[in-house]
């Protein structure tokens, strides 16, 4: 038979697979794709070496398809036994690389036994200091705290839970949402979060499971269409997707501090997308992210005509104090400490900025006393905006 | 002078023309395009193909989807499947290639296209479509275009590769050469 008969058989059963897969039948969905996998397998070994591309990609599409099938050790032989061929073009042996250490990391991972909520949230970081596969720990570890706090977020916001102006989230909502970092792939920087399941969950399943426990298991699939609503069409599909405009703000402030510095100096883009779901499509954050946000952000001010002297500044310092409760925060420029009222800000946002140079927008007010008069606009870190 | 009707996107029976894409996988993707049509609009509607900068126009028919099968679908599935099948019809409109194999890779896959009247036994000549939809504005249609670019030339690349991006809201499919010897 020819290659184009192999192929043709693996076409319709990877196509069958995938509908299972969509379907959550996974392992019916893992058989169709083992025996995809043979069938490219088999279309490969009837190639003439001269068809490079074609071999190439058919060596990609079989270790491919052994791997969705969950047959690693297959997966590796056939990836091992074409690398060692030398009859790959290079674009199929970087992609082979690629997949072995999918593979390696699949493996872990099932050996593992921890259960985890469907989907997984991949993040990548690159371009500015950024290298392959390495980049500075401060700047990651920042990025994963910002990422859990959007997970906590999307978690109380499907729990139906009131805004949370104040604070850390409450150990209930700890309790559903255990967000796990996962090593990924090299390529720019990644990394892979994933939330843990309930330990109790099949007892749940098993018993009359509650609304609660099923509206949990959508965290990682809400996530990821917040943070895409929030990004892409932030006045039309965020509204829909996030109807509270207090919710929406929070995700709209959390949004904009994951995106890359303005300069684009540390990094210049970050690209988050769910690597279960087939054709998934990154979301893309760039430096003009955070303009985009803060225009939604912008809210016109409202005038009376007795406080026409307002104008807004800029000042830059170091954030010393939070009196979040109080609702005022210090900021020292140049060794001077000046209060700014009106701080409306959540903890998620501001608390990581404390010790830290921060540009900060303030209403300027000539109807306050001296000490008084700076009430919060904004607030960003410096080196996000230089 | 008359203003003439333009062409028809030939999205329905895409199974009949269009080797890598079974009867089940067509009507699958055509459903998740009538679901993105359904978000911004009412058939029939104009939409802007823009070809290599080449504009024209594409009259878009389709059946109101139901609540049903409004239903099955989840917002990015949906606009990622209707995608695939609106730049398949697009290419086919305005270049005559046909998608005639799908491959696995990584994560998800690859449609490769070629004439139809050519010779299928292997995957020698044939170019490679990547596919993106979005319901933002045009910013971002442009912006998803220039990333899909980046990402074909950064070395990805296995074949000369076409790129194609649908705007669901701003009714605008921008097909885009990625490799000149296309």
């Amino acid at each position: 038979m020819s290659w184009l008969v192999h192929h043709t058989r693996s076409e319709e059963y990877a196509a069958q697979a995938e509908q299972l897969f969509r379907r959550q039948q996974f392992s019916r969905a893992a058989e169709l794709y083992r025996l995809a996998a043979e069938a490219e397998t088999n279309a490969l070994n009837t190639l003439d070496k001269s068809k490079i591309r074609t071999i190439g990609i058919t060596a990609v599409s079989a270790v491919s398809l052994y791997s969705k099938a969950q047959e690693f050790a297959l997966a590796k032989r056939i990836a091992h036994k074409w690398l060692a061929s030398e009859l790959l073009p290079s674009f199929a042996v970087d992609e082979l690389e690629d997949l072995l250490q999918v593979i390696r990391y699949e493996q872990s991972r099932a050996k593992s036994g921890i259960q985890f909520i469907e989907g997984e949230v991949l993040v990548s970081v690159s371009g500015g200091e950024v290298l392959y596969g390495a980049a500075p720990l401060e700047l990651i570890l920042r990025k994963v705290e910002q990422v859990k706090s959007l997970f906590y977020r999307t978690t109380e916001f499907l729990l139906e839970k009131p805004h949370r102006t104040r604070g850390l989230p409450g150990q209930d909502v700890k309790d559903q949402c255990d967000p796990w970092l996962f090593q990924a792939p090299a390529g720019s920087y990644q990394f892979e979060v994933r939330v843990r399941r309930q330990k109790n969950f099949e007892q749940l399943i098993l018993g009359d499971i509650v609304d609660t426990e099923l509206r949990v298991e959508q965290i990682t699939k809400k996530f990821l269409e917040i943070v895409r609503a929030t990004t892409q069409d932030p006045e039309g599909e965020l509204i829909e997707v996030v109807p509270q405009e207090d919710y929406r703000e929070t995700f709209l402030k959390l949004t904009r501090e994951l995106a890359p510095p303005v300069s684009g100096k540390s990094f210049d883009q970050m690209e988050i997308k769910s690597t279960s779901d087939f054709d998934s499509q990154p979301v893309v954050l760039r430096p003009d992210t955070r303009k985009a946000i803060k225009n939604v952000l912008k809210k016109p001010e409202i005038v009376s005509p007795e406080l026409t002297q307002h104008k807004i500044r800029q000042l830059k310092g170091t954030l010393r104090g939070l009196q979040l409760d109080k609702d005022w925060i210090e900021v020292n420029i140049d060794g001077k400490t000046e209060r700014i009222y009106e701080a409306k800000e959540i903890d998620d946002v501001i608390g990581p900025m404390v010790d830290r140079r921060v540009v900060v927008e303030v209403l300027e007010r000539s109807d306050r006393p001296p000490d008084k008069k700076y009430s919060l606009h904004d607030i960003q870190l410096e080196e996000d905006l230089i | 002078m008359t203003d003439s009707i333009p062409p028809l996107l030939p999205l329905h029976n895409l199974s009949k023309r269009h080797h890598a894409l079974p009867a089940p996988v067509a009507e699958y993707l055509f459903q998740a395009a009538r679901v993105c049509f359904d978000r911004h609009h009412v058939s029939p509607k104009e939409f802007t193909l823009e070809d290599d900068k080449v504009e024209s126009i594409a009259r878009v028919e389709w059946e109101r989807t139901d609540d049903r099968e409004k239903g099955a679908w989840d917002n990015d599935d949906a606009t990622e499947a209707g995608a695939c099948a609106v730049a398949i019809a697009a290419i086919e409109l305005t270049r005559s290639l046909f998608a005639i194999r799908r491959m696995s890779k990584g994560s998800g896959a690859d449609y490769y296209l070629a004439l139809r009247s050519q010779d299928l036994e292997d995957l020698e000549n044939c170019f490679r479509l990547e596919v993106s939809g979005t319901h933002s504005d045009k910013s971002e249609v442009t912006k998803r275009l220039r990333i899909k670019i980046e990402q074909t030339r950064r070395g990805d690349s296995n074949l000369p590769a076409l790129a194609a991006i649908v705007g669901f809201k701003v009714q605008l499919i921008l097909l885009h050469t990625v490799d000149e010897s296309l």
